[in-house]
């Protein structure tokens, strides 16, 4: 029974001082082993360890990527324009103990690295134009149709350029401070146009559809004009081809008409000039005429008596 | 009340019977219950208990990550697998080949909208409203876990790389690339641009954070001008299409009046070609008459001449009022032959 009570109490000092002493480092964790504050060791590898129970205390610190969220708020650009900016950070903590004995937590390590990207930010802003800090160059061609090409600053669109510029400052500035941390990524999440002038952006927007909408109109209006002034000219011209084609026939018609009758009446032109002043006094002479002879014309040649001697 | 009121639970009385059962029963145990086998059975129990809770499965769409003392020591695939259990190892099973999905400016339907991340500025300082959806998967399941302090999604309270570092990194990729285009680039023809660079800006952000994640997609959406500016978008449209009807009467007048004209112009022609040949052959009528009686005429001219002309004098005369003048005796002397007396 002696025995029992023996392994019972062992099992009991062992389960109060092994947690004491063994502790794990784990993959996403810096542990500080401090000793009344101070800290002894600093251990970024993970793994077991072993630490001088009660009096040694193990502080754990994220290793991974954190986050910081830098407030929204205006920035003036460089034509004092405002835009709202909101913008987040990724740091990493590379020296636990410098993190801990200057930003001493999170909590604090955010609101300073907020501050100070923020102070950074207002720097940069206010040194570009608003077309800058939203990444594209309005060209309005000839055709006055508006086109956007990316701006890029060496390679690097232009809002990157501004984040990675204010990324090295804020990383340059905490290297300085000795705080222990590397900053990874500035990133502009958003940028607004502040609520006061949206009404305004609205307006714009609005107008600038109307201008689209009555050019897109009046280039309708255009084109039926041309065609349908097209259509009027052509019709024009095969009228009046027409005509000079029928002219043309009709004296085709004629010519030939004349060729033929010619060529027939060559053969006797007498003959036709007799028979054809016949048809033309016949023509010619009508009831109400009054006609004067010579008693000795052809016509009464008989009537005077010729008729009696034979020639 | 109901008299002797039985206790459920006496501990006094159980050690009793406990001390009772074991008395009698303590025989049948190995080493005729030795205290200190006892204590070896008891810890070997203990000991294979706790290795059994090591088992576990990994399913076939998934992949454990496996910590020694919290050291991540690589992943482990489907199957029946066993692994130190807590405290001394960690297990971590996750789906990876499953697509997942996250949606930016809205929650599920389209209704259901997010206009804080939906509304953003093109860079022609015109606002619009985006609708995006990102696919991806665990690529490196260690990075996955390991490497991101994630605060957790909003909505989804997912504390991993695809929670709010996900969401955060598209808003500012999605935002960055229509930043660098116009408003009608970005409602039109430029949205598969949008979707492809996006979707590499936010690869590329990604495998900076070291994230595991890939990006499979990223899909716009619904992409609209804001409400208040809607009407005068649907008023361009409907001048586009004004114009194109336009342009269809024009067309219409043209297949009208082109044929009428060339009919026209064709019965011109046909009339003045009709005109030419009856022309033609009256002439050739007129030539064969002449001919013929100029034949016959030919074969007796005298005769015929006198003939003819006194047909004609014979047609004329009796219808005119005819004078015979002697020159001689210079007075009109009035002949009124009576009708039907011809000359002969």
């Amino acid at each position: 029974m002696k025995t029992l009570i023996a392994l019972v109490m062992v099992v009991i000092a062992a389960s109060i001082v092994v947690p004491q002493t063994a502790f794990t480092v784990d993959q996403t964790q810096h542990v500080l082993v401090t000793r009344f504050g101070e800290v002894q060791r600093s251990i970024s590898e993970p793994g077991l360890n072993f630490k001088v129970p009660f009096i040694d205390t193990a502080v754990r610190l994220d290793k991974r990527l954190l986050r910081v969220d830098v407030d929204a708020r205006g920035f003036p650009d460089v034509e004092n324009q405002f835009l709202v900016i909101d913008a987040y950070v990724r740091y990493r903590i590379t020296n636990p103990r410098s993190f801990r004995e200057t930003l001493v937590n999170e909590t604090q390590a955010a609101s300073r690295i907020s501050d100070i990207v923020t102070s950074q930010l207002r720097a940069e802003v206010g040194q570009r134009t608003r077309p800058q800090i939203i990444g594209g160059q309005i060209t309005v061609g000839a055709d006055g149709v508006t086109r956007v090409e990316p701006i890029l600053e060496g390679s690097v669109a232009a809002r990157e350029a501004l984040t990675r510029l204010v990324r090295e400052r804020v990383d340059a500035r905490v290297k300085t401070q000795g705080f222990g941390i590397e900053i990874v990524d500035v990133r502009i999440k958003r940028a607004d146009f502040p609520d006061t002038i949206l009404e305004n952006v609205y307006a714009r927007m609005r107008t600038e559809r109307e201008v689209q909408a009555q050019k897109l109109r009046a280039e309708g209006e255009e084109t039926y004009l041309t065609i349908t002034a097209d259509v009027d000219r052509q019709v024009q011209v095969i009228a009046a081809e027409a005509e000079e084609t029928s002219d043309r026939l009709r004296g085709e018609g004629e010519a030939e008409a004349i060729r033929i009758l010619a060529a027939s009446l060559e053969r006797d032109p007498e003959f036709f000039a007799f028979r054809r002043s016949l048809e033309a006094y016949k023509a010619i002479i009508g009831s109400d005429d009054a006609l004067i002879l010579k008693p000795d014309s052809d016509l009464f040649r008989y009537l005077q008596g010729a008729a009696l001697s034979t020639p | 009340m109901y008299g002797q009121r039985r206790s459920e639970f006496d501990p006094d009385q159980l050690m009793r019977d406990a001390k009772v059962w074991w008395e009698r029963n303590k025989g049948r145990f190995p080493g005729g219950g030795s205290v200190g086998v006892i204590a070896g059975v008891a810890v070997a129990l203990l000991l294979a208990a706790w290795l059994a809770t090591g088992i576990y499965t990994v399913g076939p769409d998934e992949q454990a990550a496996l910590r020694l003392f919290g050291k991540f020591q690589g992943t482990e695939g489907p199957g029946l697998k066993w692994y130190f259990p807590s405290p001394v190892g960690t297990r971590n099973v996750e789906q990876v080949t499953l697509t997942k999905r996250m949606d930016l400016g809205f929650r599920d339907t389209s209704t259901n909208t997010r206009p804080r991340e939906a509304v953003m500025i093109t860079g022609d300082l015109n606002i619009i409203d985006a609708q995006m959806v990102v696919q991806y998967r665990i690529l490196n399941l260690g990075d996955f876990l390991f490497n991101v302090d994630d605060p957790g999604d909003i909505d989804t309270r997912e504390g991993r790389p695809d929670g709010r570092t996900l969401r955060e990194a598209s808003e500012a990729a999605l935002r960055q690339v229509v930043g660098q285009r116009s408003i009608d680039d970005v409602l039109t023809v430029g949205k598969e641009q949008v979707q492809d660079d996006a979707r590499d800006l936010l690869q590329r952000m990604l495998n900076e954070y070291g994230s595991g994640i890939e990006i499979q997609q990223v899909a716009l959406q619904q992409v609209l001008p804001p409400a208040e500016v809607q009407a005068s978008f649907d008023d361009v449209v409907a001048a586009r299409s004004d114009k194109e009807s336009r342009i269809n009467q024009a067309r219409a007048y043209e297949q009208d009046q082109l044929p009428r004209a060339k009919g026209a112009a064709q019965q011109v022609v046909q009339t003045a070609q009709g005109f030419k040949e009856s022309r033609i052959a009256l002439a050739r009528g007129e030539a064969a008459e002449f001919d013929a009686i100029l034949t016959q005429y030919q074969a007796s001219p005298e005769v015929t001449r006198q003939r003819l002309y006194l047909e004609a004098m014979q047609e004329i005369l009796p219808g005119v009022q005819l004078f015979v003048v002697d020159p001689d005796v210079g007075t009109l002397v009035p002949f009124t032959p009576s009708a039907g007396q011809g000359v002969n």
